[in-house]
């Protein structure tokens, strides 16, 4: 039984957009949605709406960084807190490209950092390569919550600004 | 018993102490009775008296009534209840006789330390030479108005004096800080010689002599040669009479001696006051004795007292004008200073000399110095700053003699003989000082002033100098004292000063203050671009892509060919919003400036402008470039623009060049990226560096305008400049130049 990704995402479309990107890249994951940071700490906890959810973590958080009530770095950081969650590899999903943000997520030992990228095909290849690694391929070891290989498109580097005329 | 054997013979080391205003004698031109009220029995009286009651002894123990008689008594009781008195004396009766065989006399009541002292003077006549009446008084104030300077007032004054007494030399003389004299006017026949601009030491007249001047305005000596005349008293138990106020008051030994030394037989002084201080003296002399009656001698003080009054009101009015002409001064240097941005460079040399008065200035602030006019070395400066700093009183600080006071001066007194001091600012260490060339100037002393009388054998024996020639003395080191209108200047110039630098670094922090507040807006204005803007975009694009891959079969080619032109709005848009966030955020984040190898970023810039020109031929020509110091992030994103444009603006050639040099200067490194590529028309080459500037259609070209944009700014932050030039169809240069760490630790040059 493959263990659910975990997409927590406020914005309807960015929502509607990523799981039709996880539905291209043919993943056999269940996809559990949750609107906000509260929702996705209740999921992972099992309490409120989730109390009766059968066990278990799962595969990989999709985290969007702006959220309402508690927001993506508060939710990370919970996340990698808590000794029966911090295994759960997390991306950051976001618009920000932000230093300071990006700063907090790494300083919080984030396992990828996605800018959502304009271009939705590249956008489905992030969300395809990161699916492969992390609900697929990647089995951490107990006690493990860092991976050393990060897809390539997954992480976030300064993009050169384009040339001019 | 001769009187004159008891004369006390003060010694030398009884100089400064002799009390002079008990001298227990008097001249012999009058006689004295003294008692201690206008019922008290006549308690002191003079040898020589010669009254109703009798003469000499025989007059003690006596009443007023029976010494002077009931109307003479009378009119001193009246005279008593009088409130003023006690100050001036006052002339009783004139021509009183108290027996028909003996002299006439003029009676003068004073009252000292709980006294009545009556002095009878025996009549002189000098009706001649008592010139000055009520109607000579005016016109004379008019020609004494009329004096252009207070040397020539004091001539007049002089002069006038001469007509009234007949003395044959009449001297103007005043005192320095040190109670030196100095002869400033005289008027003379040719009797006695000339001491006109002569200078007389301190010890010529001391202290408690000056003290009696202040006190008795006026003293006279008709003769040097004179027989003293002892007081005789009631009781030995009686202490002995103060003769302060005394006109007849027998003097000083030594001043005799003087007098006798200095050739003078009479002499007659009146004080010049200021202000309540003892200013100078009008002093006359007469080779010959001379009396001079109460009424003249009135006289003389009237006319002393008026020059007194003409030089106060002279030296405030040009006090005055000093004051407007400074005040001028200082409007025009504050108009100026107001509308500077640092005040310091409103300063002149010709307002900051004029300020003061001074020959130089000198603004001193921390180690920087900015010099006006003549003035001591740098380090001459900055030491003096030193010293002068903590002794700052009040905002000022001033002498006249500076090397007096501070040695370390040394060979730069001459041009700083006098300083003035303000303190601007301490935490700043910010002086502003003026300096003042010494004045140096000889004096001419009568006799030589450093050196003490004495008689050499005797020397208990205090004997005062016996030469009056005139010996030269050459004064340094001192500057001519700074006017009081010209310290108020000066602090007025320091409040000032003080006022525009707090307002600018109030204006500085307040500016500071708003700049972080705006840039803090900025920041928060880039992340709702970034996050917020970027959104519908991306959804725009995401959209059209699904519509693009699932159902384009639904679309006919007109449908395919609008969404093909939404596909390309949305991500050109959004290319747009990214570099626009890049490109303020550059402003942002601080510079993080370390020593960097250019040969390593353009390697790194290199290979990232080739990512999509993997296919084409590109010949880089890359010289060994040095090591700068910069910020290597962003340098690699200038040197990145500048290779992706070479790439790119050479796309349309079959051979493409790029070239990337260095040249290194003193203070720069001078880095060029030559390619043969499309260039620019050089007409626009001022536009090339602005924000969404753009030379060439984006069919020719894609891109923003914000690229050389970005390096301009990246390039400028680094303290450098960017320009470029270009053949168009040819070649395009652009240069950045970078501050240079050091030659040695640079590798090669192009």
């Amino acid at each position: 039984m493959l263990k659910p990704i975990l997409l927590v995402e406020d914005n309807p479309d960015d929502l509607e957009l990523a799981l039709r990107a996880l539905t291209k890249t043919n993943l056999a994951n269940e996809v559990v949605t949750v609107r906000d940071g509260e929702q996705a700490l209740h999921y992972l906890k099992r309490e409120g709406d989730y109390a009766n959810r059968p066990s278990g973590n799962p595969a990989v958080v999709l985290l969007d960084l702006k959220l309402p009530k508690i927001d993506g770095i508060q939710v990370l950081e919970y996340i990698k807190s808590d000794e029966n969650l911090k295994s759960i590899p997390v991306v950051m999903l976001t618009s920000s490209k932000m230093e300071s943000d990006l700063t907090r997520a790494y300083k919080l030992n984030v396992n990828a950092y996605v800018v959502k990228p304009i271009n939705f095909s590249e956008f489905i290849e992030a969300v395809r390569e990161l699916g492969m690694f992390w609900a697929v391929l990647n089995e951490p070891p107990p006690g493990s919550h860092k991976s050393s290989v990060r897809p390539k498109s997954a992480i976030a580097t300064p993009s050169p600004i384009i040339s001019p005329a | 018993m001769n009187s004159s054997e008891n004369i006390p013979q003060a010694d030398l080391s009884d100089c400064e102490r002799e009390p002079i205003h008990i001298p227990g004698t008097i001249q012999p031109h009058g006689f004295l009775l003294a008692a201690r009220g206008i019922d008290a029995l006549i308690s002191h009286t003079s040898e020589n008296s010669r009254t109703l009651a009798g003469t000499g002894a025989a007059v003690l123990g006596r009443t007023w009534e029976q010494a002077l008689g009931v109307s003479n008594a009378r009119a001193l009781r009246r005279a008593l209840d009088d409130p003023s008195f006690t100050v001036n004396p006052l002339s009783l009766a004139s021509g009183w006789s108290p027996s028909s065989d003996a002299s006439p006399v003029t009676l003068i009541a004073h009252t000292r330390g709980g006294f009545i002292i009556v002095e009878g003077e025996y009549a002189v006549d000098d009706a001649l030479h008592a010139g000055l009446e009520g109607h000579e008084l005016p016109p004379l104030l008019a020609r004494m108005g009329k004096t252009s300077s207070a040397t020539e007032l004091c001539v007049l004054a002089a002069e006038e004096t001469r007509r009234l007494t007949a003395f044959d030399r009449v001297l103007i003389y005043q005192f320095d800080a040190d109670w030196n004299g100095t002869v400033i006017a005289e008027s003379r026949n040719d009797v006695l010689p000339a001491y006109l601009n002569h200078r007389f030491p301190a010890f010529d007249i001391p202290k408690q002599a000056r003290d009696l001047y202040h006190i008795n305005r006026l003293r006279l000596i008709a003769s040097n040669d004179y027989q003293p005349v002892r007081l005789l008293a009631v009781s030995s138990e009686l202490p002995p009479l103060d003769l302060t106020l005394s006109t007849l008051r027998g003097i000083s030994p030594i001043h005799l001696e003087y007098m006798r030394n200095m050739g003078t037989g009479s002499s007659m002084s009146a004080s010049i006051m200021r202000d309540g201080k003892l200013w100078g003296l009008l002093s006359c002399h007469g080779r010959e004795p001379r009396n001079l009656s109460f009424a003249t001698r009135s006289v003389c003080d009237l006319l002393a007292q008026i020059l007194s009054m003409q030089l106060a009101a002279r030296e405030q009015s040009d006090q005055l004008a000093r004051q407007v002409q400074l005040r001028k001064v200082l409007t025009d240097l504050l108009a100026h200073m107001t509308d500077a941005v640092d005040f310091t460079t409103a300063l002149d040399s010709s307002h900051m000399l004029e300020l003061t008065g001074a020959h130089g200035s000198a603004l001193v602030r921390e180690g920087e110095i900015i010099r006006y006019g003549i003035t001591p070395p740098d380090d001459a400066i900055l030491k003096l700053r030193d010293w002068v700093g903590p002794r700052i009183t009040g905002g000022l600080f001033q002498t006249n003699e500076l090397p007096f006071v501070y040695p370390e001066i040394g060979d730069d007194a001459s041009v700083a003989g006098g300083l003035l001091a303000i303190s601007i600012s301490p935490v700043e260490q910010c002086y502003i000082l003026w300096f003042r060339a010494e004045l140096v100037t000889t004096v001419l002393w009568s006799g030589e002033p450093h050196k003490l009388p004495s008689s050499g054998t005797d020397t208990l024996r205090m004997h005062p100098r016996k030469s009056f020639d005139t010996w030269k003395e050459t004064v340094r080191g001192r500057s001519s004292p700074w006017l009081q209108a010209e310290l108020e200047a000066a602090m007025i110039f320091r409040s000032a000063v003080v006022d525009i630098v707090l307002k600018q670094a109030a204006a500085k922090s307040h500016l500071l203050t708003e700049v972080q507040r705006m840039n803090k807006e900025l920041e928060a204005f880039a992340y709702t671009v970034s996050h917020d803007l970027r959104a519908p975009f991306r959804h725009v694009r995401g959209y059209a892509e699904l519509l693009q891959m699932d159902k384009s079969e639904l679309l006919d080619d007109e449908g395919r060919f609008l969404l093909q032109k939404i596909l390309k709005s949305t991500a050109y848009a959004g290319n747009l919003v990214d570099t626009l966030l890049s490109f303020s955020r550059m402003n942002l984040t601080p510079l993080n400036t370390e020593p960097v190898d250019l040969n390593d970023l353009v390697e790194t810039a290199r290979s990232h402008a080739m990512i999509n020109a993997e296919a084409r031929s590109i010949d880089w020509h890359i010289a060994p470039l040095p090591r700068v110091n910069g910020d290597a992030n962003l340098l690699l994103l200038a040197l990145q623009n500048l290779f992706e444009n070479a790439v790119k603006y050479t796309s349309k050639r079959n051979h493409a060049v790029i070239e990337v040099s260095a040249v290194e200067t003193n203070h720069e490194c001078i880095v060029t990226i030559k390619d043969n590529g499309a260039g620019f028309d050089m007409k626009y080459a001022d536009k090339l560096f602005g924000v969404f500037q753009r030379l060439h259609t984006s069919d020719q070209f894609t891109g923003l305008g914000i690229g050389l944009a970005s390096v301009r700014r990246i390039i400028e932050r680094h303290g450098g400049r960017v320009w470029a030039e270009s053949r168009q169809d040819e070649y395009a240069v652009f240069h950045l130049s970078l501050p240079v760490i050091s030659s040695k630790t640079s590798s090669h040059h192009a």
